[in-house]
Formats: structure tokens, C-alpha cells, sequence
């Protein structure tokens, strides 16, 4: 049975309706919310699901579900534009050091080597702790935390083209570097960077989370999915619950984006079309 | 035939695809008997390799096949996994085309020639070992002992070919099935394997089933021949009479598509097949190839055709008019302009030298001694000379032709001179300007008036780009057509190349190889250069296609005055297009000259075994005498003194080859050849093609 009109890409609408449900949900959260997202209630510390909280409380007794949809707020906005940051600096070191080898090649990934041997958390707290948390702060943490692996990927994609004949014809007729690298190979190394990028949205939000846990982020009684199952570890045992919740909304991201991303990917690629004549 | 080993009958092989059931092979019926070569000719799309696959069993779960195919009166078809795998590399043995990726580069080369005797005849290691040794032995490779104890990236291309054969007649098959096995190979690699090939046979009375395109091959290897198109066997028959005495349509057109290094090929184009391969989910009604025929009527289209016998006992063809059908047509009847008398040169170069380093194959890692105390570790690498020390020159309006294996360094060449690659020393002087040393950012004049076409239809164009947009491009960034008026500049350059106008807005997956080849050829037509570099520009399209894409460039460059270096490593080709030769060997020029001269004695020794080892598709040909190369493999950094074919050559006069560089012989203005032998000495060789009068091609 179809649900979809023939022809329609179904990763590229359900991808785009789940990503923008999610964000809706964010943006709406003060209003939809059935409770306040730091109200306590010690008498109903660690309750389970009930009708009355739809996914239990916290161990202050705040409700779950409430906290749930405030946090999407944080923390889309920390996993999307940490990973935009990483994608910003990352593929154009990557093109160029792909593109150009030699010394420019090895400068840059000697420098990511660098970047790569620090524990992300320590590379958090370098940025963040001699200067006063803020949120735009932590995005750019965590965005150069993933800058490496962009660059180690986009360089490795960009080998292989700058090898190909369509690049030596550009080339030939006399274009510079930079149309070479933007027109010629960026648009065919897209794609598994793409897909990189999509799961990296995720790591992204935990990452910020583990900051956010040792107090250099979103700070209590501030909700963020990765803080809330964070402070939810040690009740594990006790109350799944508390942990569970964003940790669905986490999965739904992560089926979102990536089926937004292959279904992009597809959409963009001209093979994947339907032979036309 | 009573006595076939492998029996095909009426086999048919379908996919479903979303438009349709798609025929890849439609009843093909034929037989391979003891002792006997079978050649499966056709061009891809035909279902050659589909036969072979069909055969042993490896088509995918998604492949529908129908009719049968016996082995020894074993049914194949529908035969279990279990059954299979017996017969699989232990009573038919396989090779396939590409050695280089056919082999685990993991695995010693004794291992795994010794593999199929320990799963299929259950012998110990060590007697799989001894049998294996003697496998490689009898396959012609030197030092089996040593070298079972090799990995695959340590051999040539033409020993891992050997190795692979090895591996197939290790288990004493009774049939070798064969795809492409010399295609990826250079010529005179390919004349040392076929020659095995045929002692092969004849010692253990292989019956064999060998796949290709290359109708030179055929004629040298098979008793019989199957002319496959479209999945549908079109002709079969004895080699002498398919070859000789074309009956099909389809066979003639194949044959006059070949570009011949004759003196006709010097004067009128190449007659080349119309039309496109037909849509196998919806083939034409009639004859599947009435579309392209040019003796096609209408009683063509009103019933499928059938195989007809044609004369000779066992030669059939699948059309009905065959008898009395005349020779193919010949090509329009523009004559090719007479070749350009010598010009001023456009491009020169002096001692152009591109030198580069890379690791040593095996070489692991050596350690030296920083400023004498500190233990370094070093990769042992070494020089390649790529280009050394190359004087050529092209003239305004003229074709040189490059020839050389692969290695011999003419890609390198070709993109040295136009600055893709930066030379290590010497000159590059274009209309009398020296580029070689020019930074990238004052190349602009270089980059307007020289142009390259690349090899390779699918990485040549941006599988991203609209096609129009690619030559667009060009347009805009080295000419001054005003941007509205761009669109049409485009349209007629698609025009020129003979595409549609509206190809402009498709993308280069929704084109066939000839078409991305000729939009290619437009773009680099789009800066409007006098000067292309063509880099084996037609080796990767079929037969047919070739033809097309070469008259194309031959009146190109007739209508623009354009200069070609073109660059190739089938010599009928360029023996074709060119109007002088410039035959390359290990980044050297070992002869160069006008092309009727280079074609016809004297030779130099190595342009003799290039010619000799030239597949004709004439019968009688493969009789001819042939110089057989030693090796395969061009001189280490250590014996590039002397001659650079010492190593090789089979005329080598003493220790005079390895020490000291050739005098030029001059045997006529502008024919030079390097080589030790007194000139008369050279002279002595027999000619290569009977059909080429050293002078009369003037």
C-alpha cells in the first residue's frame, strides 16, 4: 500500500514532517506544556507514568513530559548549530587540504591530529572555563570538538575528485581554486558528509549535555535532553522513566535528521532521478 | 554437435526492472566442443559476460534464466548451490578481465593457485603446493618457487594475468571460460598470453570459451565465432567465414568500423554504425537491428528473425536478405583533407623532463642516520621518470599521434604540456611563448587555446552539472559571447559534435558513453582552441562508437584548424588520424615520424613488436610473423642508461644497449629512429601490414 503519491521521496517528507513537528514542539513548549518545567513537588518525588504525568516525575517531583518539551528547545538548537559550526570550519579546512596536498595538506591535519588528542570534555572546559558559561559559547565548544573528523572526511572524499577528469577540465580552461573547490567537487562530496553530519547532530547534544552536567552549559533547573538524563543516571534502577523520555525524543531527532539527510541526498543527486528524455 | 562439452540451448536470461522485464539474452543457442576456442564477440550491452556468468551459475538471485545449458550432459541451469561449487574452478575453470582486482592482495601468490586443490581434490598443503608450482611453471612464469612466495601487487599486470590462469588450469579443467582476459593487458602482454592461451589448448585439449569485444583478438584465438548483439546471437560460424565473409548486417558494420592502418584509412573516414543500442525492455518489433541497418525495408519489422543457414556448413545468421547483401556502405563521401604539409610549429618542447618519487613497491622502510647519530626511518623509494628529456613538435593544423604501453608515460606527457602537471625542467614553448615556468595565475592564454579531452566518458563530466552548463562554463570564462547570447553559443556547439540542442539541460548519467565522450569534445571545443590534447579518446567506447567519435575529430578538425596530440595505445587508431607518430617507450621517444614512414620499415625494434603484436580481424593475419617481447616491465632507475628498451628488446646487440644512449638514425627528413642497429640492419625487418606501400600512401 502507498501512502505516498508515486514518485514522492518518503525518507525527504517523512524526514521533513518529523524534523519540523520536533521544532514546533519547541517552539510551542511554554504553551503546550501541562505543567511548569521547574515546578517541584516533593510529595510526588520519582513518580511513575500516571495520567497525571504522562511520563512520570523527577526526583524533585517536576514533571517529566514537561521538562521533556522544554528541553527540545536547547538542545536542537545546541545539536544544530554545533554541528553547522563544525561543518563551517571543517569542510573548507577539508576541501582545501584535499585539493591542495603537500604543505597546506599536511599543516592542517597535523593541527586536527592536535585537536584530536584532547578528550572532548577538556577541550569544553579549555574554552569555556576561563571565561563566564554562555550558551553561544558551548556551541562553538562543541562544534570545534567535531571540526577533526569533518576535516578527516572531506579530505578523504576530496582526494578521490580532485582526481577526476572533470576537475583536470576545469582546470584546463583556467578556473582558480576556490570555483574548483565550491562548483566542481563540494556539490559531489556532499553527500557522505551529509550523512556524517546528520549523526553527528545527536553527539552533539549529549556532548553539550556532559558540559552542561559539570556546570559549564545549560544550568539547573534549566531543562536540555542531555542534562535530564545526565541527573537521571543514578536513578536508572529506580526510575527508568526519568531518563526515558528524552531519550525517545532523542531518537526521534536522530530518525528525523538522518532521513532528512538521506532523503536530501537523493533528492539532490541527479543519477537518483528518474531517467528523463 | 555430438560431442560438445558445453551446450547452450535457447537460453534466455530476464530482469524485472520497474519499466518492464528486461531480455539481457533471448535463446542463445551454441556449442563448444573439446580442443575447441569459442569466441563470444559483441559490444557491452550484447550479454557476453551474461553467457559466461550464466554458465558458472554467478548471476544474482534477481536474474530470470530459462533454456539450458549442459556440461558434459549435466543440466546447469537450476542446478544447487552444493552441485555447483564441484564444478566451479574443478571441471571449468574461469578468468576474468581486470588481474588486478581478481586476485587477494592479501594472500601469497602460491596460496592461492594451491587453494581449489585443497577444497576440491582434497590434497595436503604441501602436495597442493607442488602441484601449484608446476602450474605456475607451465603457464610460463620464471622462478615458480620464488615467486609462489609473492604477493600479487609485487607482479605485472601480464604476470598476475598468468597467475590467474594458473589458478583456473590448476584443477585440470576440461573448460576455461574466459571474459576479457587480455583486454586490461598492453598489447604485446596481451600477444604473450594469447600465444599461452593457444598452447594451452592444444596440450590439454581445453575446450574454450573466450569472451571479448576485440575482433583482432578473435581472429587470432577462436575456431569459431558468435557475433552477439542485443542479447541475440546475429551470426555464428567458423572464424574464417564470419571474419571473410560477413553475412550479418550487423558483422559487416562491426568490421568496417575498425579503423585499419592502411592507406584507405588515410583517405576516407571509417564507415561506422548509426543509431543507438536498442531499449531491451522494449526492443524494436522484427529484427533487433533493423533500426541501424542500412539494408533494412519494411518486411524487416513485420516478423522476429531467425538464424539462416548461410552457405558454408555451420555458418548462420539471423537475417533473412542476407544472401547477396553487398559490403557495408561506405562512409560519406567527404573526402579527409589532405594531411598538413609542414608548418610552423604551434608547440615545441625542449628536453621537457617531469621526474617524480614514489615509494618503492616492497621497498618497506630503511633506516638512515640523521646528521650522523640520530636512527631515522626512511621509505625506500624511488625515481620515476616519467617524461625524459622529450623534444616534439606540433604543427598549426596537424595530428601527432602518441603511442606507448601503459607506463610509457604519455598521459603524463600530454598533461605536462598543458600544464596540469608542472614539468621538472625544460621548455614548453606554445606560439612561441615558454609556458613551462609561467605561475598558474599567467597561464590564461595557454588555458583559452589549448584544451584536453579526457578518456574516461563517465569521470570527465561533473555527474552534477547539466551538461549544457558544463560547456557554458567554458564559454563564459575564456570568450566573449554576451550571456544572452550564451545558451545558443552552447546549442550549436552540442550541433557540431552532433548532438541534439536539447541534450543542453540533461545530466550526464541520461547519455551513453559515446555522447558524454562527444559533449566532452564540446567543451573543450567552447574556449575555442587551436590546440587539443586527446587522451586516449576513444579506447573506452565500443567499436562502433569509436568510429563515430573518431571522424568526429577528424572534421573537427578539418572545419577549425585545430592541432591535435593525440594520444593512444592502439596503433590502428592512431595509424588512422594521425599525420606523424611519435612511438614512446619508459618516458622516452623512440621513434617519430611521418605516419606512412613509422608504419612501414625501418622500423625501430620496438615499434616493430607494437606493430607485429596488433591483432588483425583479417583471417590469414594471425599467421604472420611476430617479435616476442621478453618481460613486460620497463627498466628500473639503475638501467636507464643506455637504451631504455634494453631490458626488453629482442634485437639487443650487446652491453653497447645498457651502457650507451643511441645515435638517431635519420632515414628520411623528419623520420628519426634510436637504435644501436646500423640503419640497413633496421631496414631488414619485414613489414608489418602488407597493405601499407611505404610510399604510396603520399
Amino acid at each position: 500500500m502507498r501512502l505516498l503519491p508515486r514518485g514522492a521521496n518518503a525518507k525527504l517528507v517523512v524526514g521533513g514532517v518529523l524534523l519540523l513537528l520536533l521544532i514546533a514542539v519547541a517552539a510551542a513548549a511554554p504553551w503546550i506544556a501541562p505543567y511548569r518545567f521547574d515546578e517541584m513537588s516533593i510529595l510526588n518525588r520519582l513518580k511513575p507514568p500516571s495520567l497525571r504525568n504522562w511520563f512520570g516525575t523527577d526526583e524533585f517531583g517536576r514533571d517529566v513530559f514537561s521538562r521533556t518539551l522544554m528541553g527540545a528547545r536547547l538542545s536542537l538548537m545546541m545539536g544544530f548549530a554545533a554541528t553547522a559550526v563544525s561543518l563551517a570550519i571543517g569542510v573548507p579546512l577539508g576541501l582545501w587540504a584535499g585539493y591542495r596536498r603537500g604543505r597546506v595538506d599536511e599543516i592542517i591535519m597535523r593541527s586536527t591530529d592536535v585537536l584530536l588528542s584532547f578528550p572532548p570534555i577538556m577541550l569544553g572546559l579549555l574554552m569555556l572555563a576561563v571565561t563566564p558559561p554562555a550558551l553561544w559559547k558551548l556551541i562553538i565548544a562543541v562544534g570545534i570538538v567535531y571540526v577533526p573528523s569533518t576535516v578527516r572526511l572531506t579530505r578523504s572524499v576530496t582526494l578521490d575528485l580532485a582526481g577526476e577528469e572533470f576537475v583536470q577540465a576545469a582546470r584546463a580552461r583556467g578556473e582558480g581554486t576556490p570555483y574548483i573547490l565550491r562548483a566542481e567537487i563540494l556539490p559531489n562530496a556532499w553527500p557522505p558528509i551529509m550523512v556524517e553530519a546528520s549523526l553527528r547532530v545527536t553527539f552533539a547534544i549529549l556532548l553539550g549535555a556532559a558540559l552542561s552536567f559539570i556546570g559549564l552549559g545549560a544550568q539547573p533547573p534549566s531543562s536540555d535532553w542531555g542534562l535530564m538524563i545526565s541527573e537521571a543516571r543514578p536513578l536508572i534502577d529506580r526510575a527508568p522513566w526519568v531518563a526515558l523520555a528524552p531519550g525517545i525524543a532523542m531518537g526521534i531527532t536522530v530518525v528525523a535528521v538522518n532521513l532528512l539527510g538521506d532523503g536530501l541526498r537523493e533528492a539532490l543527486d541527479p543519477r537518483m532521478q528518474k531517467k528523463g528524455g | 554437435m555430438a560431442d560438445a562439452l558445453l551446450s547452450f540451448d535457447t537460453l534466455t536470461l530476464a530482469y524485472r526492472t520497474p519499466r518492464g522485464v528486461l531480455r539481457a539474452l533471448d535463446g542463445v543457442s551454441f556449442d563448444v566442443a573439446a580442443g575447441e576456442t569459442v569466441a563470444v564477440v559483441g559490444e557491452s550491452g550484447s550479454g557476453k559476460s551474461s553467457v559466461a556468468l550464466a554458465t558458472m551459475g554467478l548471476l544474482g538471485p534477481e536474474a530470470k534464466v530459462t533454456g539450458s545449458v549442459r556440461f558434459e550432459g549435466t543440466e546447469l541451469v537450476g542446478l544447487d548451490e552444493r552441485a555447483r561449487r564441484e564444478l566451479r574452478g574443478r571441471a571449468i575453470g574461469m578468468v576474468f578481465q581486470d588481474p588486478f582486482t581478481s586476485l587477494n592482495p592479501s594472500l601469497t601468490i602460491g596460496e592461492q593457485v594451491a587453494e581449489p586443490l585443497v577444497y576440491h581434490q582434497g590434497l595436503s598443503r604441501a602436495e597442493a603446493h607442488q602441484r601449484a608450482l608446476a602450474a605456475l611453471g607451465e603457464v610460463g612464469l620464471p622462478g615458480p618457487a620464488e615467486l609462489a612466495t609473492a604477493y600479487p601487487h609485487q607482479l605485472s599486470g601480464g604476470m598476475q594475468q598468468r597467475v590467474l590462469i594458473a589458478g583456473a588450469i590448476v584443477c585440470d579443467p576440461r573448460i576455461l571460460i574466459l571474459d576479457e582476459p587480455t583486454t586490461a593487458l598492453d598489447v604485446t602482454v596481451e600477444a604473450q598470453i594469447l600465444d599461452l592461451l593457444d598452447r594451452l589448448r592444444r596440450d590439454r585439449g581445453l575446450g574454450m570459451l573466450f569472451i571479448t569485444h576485440n575482433l583482432g583478438v578473435v581472429n587470432r584465438i577462436a575456431d569459431r565465432v558468435c557475433v552477439l548483439y542485443a542479447g541475440r546471437v546475429v551470426e555464428i560460424g567458423t572464424k574464417e567465414a564470419v571474419l571473410a565473409r560477413p553475412s550479418h548486417p550487423y558483422t559487416k558494420g562491426l568490421l568496417a568500423s575498425l579503423p585499419r592502418p592502411s592507406v584507405e584509412g588515410a583517405t576516407r573516414r571509417i564507415a561506422p554504425i548509426p543509431g543507438r543500442f536498442p531499449d531491451l525492455v522494449h526492443p524494436p518489433a522484427g529484427c533487433i537491428f533493423a533500426t541501424r541497418c542500412p539494408f533494412a525495408e519494411e518486411a524487416c519489422t513485420d516478423r522476429a528473425q531467425v538464424l539462416v543457414e548461410a552457405g558454408d556448413a555451420g555458418h548462420a545468421a539471423r537475417c533473412w536478405k542476407h544472401a547477396g547483401l553487398p559490403g557495408w556502405p561506405e562512409a560519406d563521401d567527404v573526402p579527409r583533407a589532405a594531411r598538413a604539409a609542414a608548418t610552423e610549429p604551434l608547440l615545441r618542447t625542449e628536453n621537457l623532463t617531469k621526474r617524480y618519487r614514489r615509494g618503492r613497491l616492497g621497498g618497506g622502510i630503511e633506516w638512515t642516520r640523521l646528521a650522523g647519530v640520530i636512527p631515522w626511518p626512511r621509505a625506500r623509494s624511488e625515481t620515476v621518470n616519467a617524461v625524459d628529456g622529450i623534444s616534439i613538435e606540433i604543427g598549426r593544423g596537424e595530428v601527432v599521434g602518441l603511442v606507448g604501453e601503459s607506463g610509457s608515460g604519455k598521459s603524463t606527457l600530454g598533461r605536462t604540456v598543458l600544464r596540469l602537471i608542472d614539468p621538472s625542467s625544460g621548455s614548453i614553448m606554445f606560439d612561441g611563448a615558454d609556458v613551462a615556468k609561467l605561475p598558474d595565475d599567467a597561464l590564461q592564454d595557454l588555458r583559452k587555446r589549448a584544451q584536453i579531452v579526457f578518456q574516461n566518458p563517465d569521470s570527465s563530466l561533473n555527474p552534477r552539472r547539466r551538461v549544457g552548463d558544463a560547456i557554458a562554463r567554458a564559454v563564459a570564462l575564456q570568450t566573449s559571447v554576451p550571456r544572452d547570447k550564451r545558451r545558443a553559443h552552447v546549442e550549436d556547439l552540442l550541433d557540431r559534435v552532433g548532438l541534439p540542442r536539447a541534450y543542453y539541460d540533461r545530466y550526464p548519467h541520461q547519455l551513453s558513453g559515446g555522447e558524454k565522450q562527444r559533449v566532452g569534445i564540446a567543451r573543450a571545443l567552447a574556449t575555442a582552441p587551436d590546440f587539443i590534447v586527446c587522451d586516449e579518446p576513444v579506447s573506452a567506447l565500443d567499436v562502433s562508437v569509436q568510429a563515430t567519435v573518431l571522424n568526429l575529430l577528424d572534421r573537427l578538425r578539418d572545419e577549425l584548424k585545430l592541432s591535435y596530440l593525440f594520444i593512444s595505445h592502439d596503433l590502428s587508431v592512431v595509424a588512422y588520424i594521425a599525420d606523424r607518430i611519435a612511438v614512446m617507450y619508459s618516458g622516452r621517444i623512440c621513434e617519430i615520424g611521418p605516419a606512412e614512414a613509422v608504419l612501414s620499415p625501418p622500423y625501430h625494434p620496438y615499434t616493430q613488436a607494437l606493430l607485429s603484436a596488433v591483432p588483425l580481424p583479417t583471417p590469414g593475419a594471425e599467421k604472420r610473423a611476430r617479435v616476442r617481447l621478453r618481460g613486460d616491465r620497463p627498466p628500473s632507475e639503475g638501467q636507464r642508461s643506455g637504451c631504455v628498451f634494453h631490458t626488453r628488446c629482442p634485437r639487443v646487440i650487446g652491453s653497447i644497449c645498457a651502457t650507451t644512449a643511441p645515435p638517431v638514425h635519420e632515414p628520411r627528413p623528419g623520420h628519426r629512429i634510436a637504435c644501436h642497429l646500423p640503419l640497413d640492419e633496421l631496414m631488414r625487418a619485414p613489414p608489418a601490414f602488407d597493405d601499407v606501400p611505404a610510399e604510396a600512401a603520399e
